[in-house]
């Protein structure tokens, strides 16, 4: 069963030099207890994908088109308060740099409760003793449910964020490049944080980030983003085979395998205020065919449960 | 150095209401038909008229004219006591921002020491030592607003020194010197800038009660002094309205075409007030 | 040949108190950001200080530079000793250290253009007599950080520039003065991950073709495995093991660098390797622990570890470790 269900989704932003096609038509579901992971370079609209699940789009930004079905419902159709149940209740996001989002002159325990105080009717004492079991279960000894955030490191805040995402009991979690600033031990542990979350909670998760091995380490599926499109959705197990995800594959250092660093990917991402009739990727393909600059190739299955929107592929397998 | 202003449409109208008084104080002859130190007898609390648009004071001086020729004085007193206190204020600030330690302490020490003297009582206790003329005036009001600058200056300098590039400027050898001129200056001028304008609104406020309380310069026309008078000549006895509400409402818009500048160019220069 | 040699370099922040506690203790608090290390890095090589946030790397290799200023030890360039010369002595030396930084959003002046800012270093010493002069020099240092046709960036300001953009003017404009040693910390972590492996990759080519020492500061150590020839791993302000990279990364001895190298996420999944996962966050350099400083997070802890400090001694050739546990299994 699916939890949650993109249709041909377009977001635009408003720009003084015309609509930045943040996301241009993507289509993808997540199962439940599924955790996907979605790559991407800056500027790809992995963010902004995330955001307007929750409507939380900045005001510039709107969906112009398609349907976030939710356990069946169409989010899009969905107003503003219908909206504030379902945020932090069933939909829960950790933000980039979240541990920078708690307020200083709040307890934790305050600030953990506060959304059990607003999404149901428990009483102060119980949405507390809520908290501090949310609070244990990302590791953290429950006598700090009274401290201060200025007491803590940034891993515990990271924890901490999670703690009152998860305190709701939500169907599905969106982490935003939930270790990007953190250190290497730090990361380490949120990551095995998450991991257990998902199995111990059945939690679905969307993970949003730079960097492949995250996604390696956490989830199950991964989909590679590209100008607001997506390239390649595939198992993890799969080895990828967009000319992109490959490229993009290639820039990690893999201590496992051969110590060389890869020139990287070069050109630079594509425009998406008037982007070209063709492949998004095209301009900075070595592999480009005649047909790539013409027409925009769609995503398909290559083989089970393994899409792939490249010219390429399709020729060479037909 | 790049300044990029983009004025709202309250800065827009406040800086028309500006230039407009700006070209009264430069050409004030093109606008009037009377001298405004004519003295006439014989039509003294005459209601405005034709001849007299606003009408005339206890001696017989065409009122309209007294308002003209009194906004060079305003926007003197406003632009040089400014242009002091912003001096003063953003090297003082500047300094101790950027040096820890004992100057820093000092200058600042000395700066909290300004912000707690009340500036009215001050004021008026230093123009009556020095000398009732728009100089001394316009020297103490400068004196007297540094302080709030040099706050503004260092707190604006204290994040600035935090940046790497700071640091990267000493990797290449520059000296504090140039780091402070050509590195931190050109970033704490905007904020500076918006700062003055506003400052312009304040110093114009106080040279008005400076000169309102009967220690303004009696050889110079104002719109203070214009209040002084009509309060001496017990004009609201006379129920003379045209004389005491024309220099009371110049002041107003004066002040408030200032801030709104001031407040456009704040929001312009910093994006987190911008529009949102 | 030795580029740069550091010995027992230490470098204390005394710490701020509060005016009550200055009244009843006369004990003077400090900070142990870099708490006695020495090595030498050889001409020409990438040497990687690799550790967690707060042990000391950073301030370390700005003490290196004088950037800020060492409690004591010794720090010799060329076999010059940087420290005891004076400041107008060292202005001469100050050119050929240089850094560059790990925010390519605060290391550029948002009020100066492109050419400007590279200008400025020549001009102050004395490369160039004005601004104008430097065009050549200016246009063939951008043309080395690829940011071609050069002048089309000269009007530009950090805002309209991307971040591997500003690294890149960042680099252009500490090479200008032709240095030899160059600190670099953290240069790519804020990039993007395919900008970050096509700076990394000039970098590598002007170490080549400039002839550069590289001091190499990282949290990660896939990259520091990637790039460096030898590499230090730093933990509260000491260095815990050092030696030849890939000897270090496929041989780890110290606690410390088998739980660092084993937590490296690698984009292939498939084989779970087993992680070491340290608990708790490291201890702050105000209060280093007694003994080893590593012990309370060690998961291989033994009594001696928390009486004794162990020093760091060689393990083979080029390769030093400081644990206690190694001399132990040694001795018998």
């Amino acid at each position: 069963m699916n939890i949650i269900n993109i249709r041909d989704l377009k977001v635009f932003y408003r720009t003084h030099k015309g609509k930045l096609r943040a996301i241009d038509g993507v289509k993808f579901s997540l199962n439940k207890g599924e955790s996907v992971g979605m790559v991407g370079e800056s500027g790809c609209g992995k963010t902004t994908l995330a955001l307007s699940i929750l409507k939380l789009l900045p005001p510039r930004g709107y969906i112009e088109d398609g349907n976030i079905f939710y356990k069946g419902e169409d989010l899009v159709q969905k107003s503003e308060r219908e909206m504030r149940k379902i945020r932090g209740n069933e939909i829960s996001i950790v933000f980039q740099g979240a541990m920078n989002s708690l307020n200083p002159v709040k307890t934790i325990g305050e600030q953990i409760s506060e959304g059990l105080l607003l999404h149901t009717n428990m009483s102060k004492v119980e949405a507390f003793d809520k908290a501090k079991e949310s609070l244990i279960s990302v590791g953290i000894s429950p006598d700090k449910l009274i401290e201060y955030p200025h007491e803590f490191s940034g891993g515990m805040k990271q924890r901490v964020m999670i703690a009152s995402a998860l305190v709701c009991d939500p169907q599905l979690l969106i982490a935003d490049e939930p270790v990007t600033a953190l250190d290497v031990m730090v990361q380490a542990q949120i990551l095995e944080l998450l991991n257990r979350l998902k199995q111990e909670k059945k939690l679905s998760l969307l993970l949003i980030t730079h960097d492949l091995s995250v996604v390696a380490e956490t989830c199950d599926k991964i989909v590679v983003v590209y100008g607001g499109k997506i390239l390649e959705y595939a198992n993890i197990e799969d080895s990828l085979l967009h000319p992109y995800s490959k490229e993009l594959f290639r820039s990690f250092p893999n201590i496992n395998g051969p110590r060389i660093l890869s020139k990287g990917i070069l050109g630079t991402p594509p425009n998406l205020i008037n982007p070209s009739r063709g492949c998004r990727f095209e301009p900075r393909c070595n592999q480009s065919l005649k047909i790539c600059v013409k027409e925009e190739p769609r995503l398909i299955e290559v083989c089970d449960q393994h899409f792939v929107a490249c010219h390429r592929l399709k020729t060479s397998g037909a | 150095m790049k300044f990029r202003i983009r004025l709202n449409i309250k800065g827009i109208i406040g800086l028309t209401i500006i230039l407009v008084e700006v070209f009264f104080a430069c050409f004030p002859s093109l606008i009037v038909f009377h001298n405004p130190h004519e003295m006439n007898y014989s039509a003294i609390f005459l209601g405005p008229s034709r001849e007299h648009l606003l009408g005339t004071d206890e001696v017989g001086r065409d009122i309209f004219s007294l308002l003209i020729f009194g906004t060079r004085a305003s926007l003197m007193v406003g632009f040089i006591a400014v242009g002091i206190s912003t001096t003063v204020g953003s090297i003082v600030g500047l300094l101790s921002g950027y040096y820890k330690g004992i100057i820093s302490e000092v200058l600042m020490r000395f700066t909290d020491l300004f912000l707690a003297i009340p500036r009215l009582p001050l004021m008026l206790v230093l123009v009556a030592l020095v000398g009732q003329s728009i100089w001394n005036i316009i020297i103490v009001i400068g004196l007297l607003l540094w302080s709030q600058v040099a706050r503004i200056v260092r707190s604006q300098t204290l994040s600035i020194r935090e940046k790497s590039f700071i640091e990267r400027g000493k990797a290449f050898g520059y000296s504090d010197f140039r780091i402070i001129i050509f590195h931190i200056l050109p970033n704490v001028l905007p904020l500076v800038f918006a700062n003055a304008i506003l400052l312009m609104g304040s110093a114009i406020y106080y040279e008005v009660t400076v000169s309102f309380l009967g220690l303004g310069d009696p050889t110079h026309i104002s719109w203070g002094m214009s209040l002084h008078y009509a309060f001496e000549s017990s004009a609201i006895l006379y129920r003379a309205y045209w004389y005491i509400i024309p220099p009371g409402v110049a002041i107003v818009i004066t002040v408030l075409a200032f801030t709104l500048i001031g407040n456009a160019l704040d929001e312009s220069f910093n994006p987190k007030l911008r529009e949102r | 040949m030795v580029k740069i040699e550091i010995k027992n370099l230490k470098v204390w922040f005394p710490v701020r108190t509060s005016f009550l506690k200055s009244l009843y203790s006369k004990k003077h608090q400090y900070s142990h950001a870099v708490d006695g290390v020495s090595f030498k890095i050889k001409e020409e090589e990438i040497f990687c200080l690799a550790g967690e946030s707060g042990c000391g790397k950073t301030t370390l290799a700005k003490a290196m530079i004088r950037l800020i200023k060492p409690t004591s030890g010794t720090v010799r360039y060329s076999g010059v000793d940087l420290l005891s010369i004076g400041k107008n002595e060292f202005r001469s030396y100050r050119r050929k250290l240089q850094i560059i930084y790990q925010d390519p959003y605060s290391s550029l002046n948002p009020k100066k253009n492109v050419f400007n800012t590279i200008a400025e270093p020549l001009k102050v010493h004395n490369f160039i007599k004005n601004f104008s002069e430097g065009k050549d020099i200016i246009t063939q240092i951008l043309e080395e950080v690829e940011l071609t046709p050069a002048e089309s960036f000269f009007g530009k300001y950090p805002h309209e520039l991307s971040g591997g953009q500003r690294q890149r003017v960042s680099i252009a404009s500490s090479l200008v003065l032709n240095p030899d040693f160059i600190v670099a910390d953290e240069p790519v972590s804020m990039l993007d991950s395919s900008v970050r492996t096509e700076v990394l990759y000039m970098m590598l080519r002007l170490k080549k073709k400039r002839k550069l020492t590289y001091l190499f500061i990282t949290h990660d150590l896939s990259l520091a495995w990637l790039i460096s020839d030898r590499i230090a791993i730093m933990y509260l302000g000491k260095i815990v093991e050092m030696g030849p990279t890939d000897e270090v990364v496929s041989n780890p001895q110290h606690p410390y660098t088998k739980a660092l190298i084993s937590v490296i996420p690698r984009p292939t999944s498939g084989v779970k390797h087993k992680k070491i996962i340290l608990k708790g966050n490291p201890p702050d350099s105000m209060n280093i622990p007694a003994g080893c400083r590593f012990h309370p997070r060690c998961f291989e802890a033994k009594d001696i570890c928390k009486r004794a400090e162990p020093s760091i001694v060689k393990f083979n050739k080029n390769h030093y470790v400081a644990c206690h546990l190694l001399s132990q299994k040694r001795k018998p």
